[in-house]
């Protein structure tokens, strides 16, 4: 692990992938608790919903922003919910002025509610939000502990595909603004008035693609899975892997959890571990064929839960000492 | 909403921020509904014989 970000200095955003409860959270703090400590400013924060940065660090952090807990390093974590509530807000702030009325309509309440209700809506509200935590360039690095798998390709998807979407639309939209203009010259009107929704359109554009170019940027972003010596969780990394590189997420490498320490065959141990170990071994072989070289890092089951910072800066001292 | 407006189906934290400027459009929904109906009416129905006439013409 250290050797990679040693030699890839210019990879600031660091995110940790894969399927849920597996350790992302772990590691990312464990990360940013080493760089912490090699003189960089680190911020780790996460972009899930049902995020556990609060748990390992041991300190209330949810939507207070950014939190110091040590030297050199802050975590964050977002609260879409508060987000999203003012966002609403904003919303029909914006309804009431520009129709100079005394409460939103009936109908269009209903519309705003029924939007706020959707699946992904939380989603959607941290990946805005995040565009807000990145571009103030105030730290050196920026972890993020992403969400679990199904998720985060959501979110990588719904980039790429309103992209798309928005960049059609806006084509269509400028085409119809010129006409517009065309017209209005001809009958020798004043200019028509701008196309408010077109200037929304391409602000949504620029927030999605802000988002969306740091985890596609081969030279400042790094994306590490996270796998187990499991069947399962092997064959679901490897079926995600090609899904994620398809959206050009530069994947650096993978980092197997929960290896239970093959010391302990040489102890007294019941059948049922020296099965396990046996198992266990099997699936690293599968490990190291699907992924080679790309194993970054191997990092056994500790004795207890990694939460508070003396267990963090032992899982910093396995992952990078 | 959405394409019929031409606006794209965007997520929906997005497709929020567009709200405001279709408010209009929404508003009138409901009118436009129904004409379009009594349009097709007046065309296919024979006399309109079911219903009880109105006083005016229903797409003006």
């Amino acid at each position: 692990m250290k050797e990679v970000f040693q030699q890839n200095p210019d990879r600031r955003y660091i995110m940790f992938g894969g399927k849920g409860g597996l350790g992302k959270t772990t590691f990312s703090a464990a990360t940013a608790y080493w760089l912490a400590k090699q003189g960089k400013k680190v911020l780790v924060f996460s972009v899930d919903p049902q995020a556990s940065l609060t748990d390992i660090f041991q300190r209330d952090i949810f939507g207070k922003g950014p939190v110091q807990i040590m030297d050199n390093l802050w975590a964050q974590e977002i609260d879409a919910d508060s987000h999203i509530k003012e966002y609403q807000q904003e919303i029909r702030q914006k309804i009431l002025d520009m129709y100079g009325l005394p409460a939103v309509p009936e109908e269009i309440e209903h519309y705003i509610q029924a939007a706020s209700a959707e699946p992904a809506m939380e989603e959607s509200a941290i990946f805005d939000a995040v565009v807000d935590v990145v571009v103030k360039k105030d730290f050196d690095y920026y972890i993020y502990d992403l969400v679990p798998l199904g998720h985060a390709l959501y979110y990588l998807s719904m980039a790429k595909v309103y992209d798309e979407w928005i960049n059609k639309i806006t084509k269509l939209r400028e085409d119809m603004r010129e006409y517009e203009e065309m017209v209005s010259r001809l009958k020798r009107e004043k200019e028509t008035e701008q196309d408010e929704i077109l200037k929304e359109l391409q602000y949504i554009k620029g927030r999605i693609n802000a988002s969306s170019s740091i985890l596609t940027d081969r030279a400042k972003t790094a994306f590490f899975f996270v796998v187990t010596p499991e069947d399962m969780i092997i064959r679901d990394t490897q079926k995600a892997a090609v899904l994620f590189a398809n959206f050009d997420v530069p994947i650096v490498g993978y980092v197997v959890n929960r290896v239970i320490p093959h010391q302990l065959l040489e102890q007294k141990i019941p059948d049922y571990l020296r099965n396990r170990i046996q198992m266990q071994d099997k699936y690293l072989e599968s490990i190291r064929t699907a992924f080679g070289k790309q194993v970054v890092a191997q990092v056994p089951e500790l004795e207890r839960d990694v939460t508070g910072l003396p267990m963090i800066e032992k899982l910093a001292g396995i992952m990078y000492g | 909403m959405g394409d019929m407006l031409g606006i794209p189906i965007l997520p929906p934290y997005y497709s929020l921020r567009l709200l405001p400027y279709v408010v209009p459009q929404i508003a009138t929904w409901k009118r436009r509904m129904l004409r379009e109906k009594d349009v097709s009416d007046a065309m296919f129905s024979p006399g309109g014989a079911r219903r009880p006439p109105r006083s005016e013409p229903p797409w003006e």
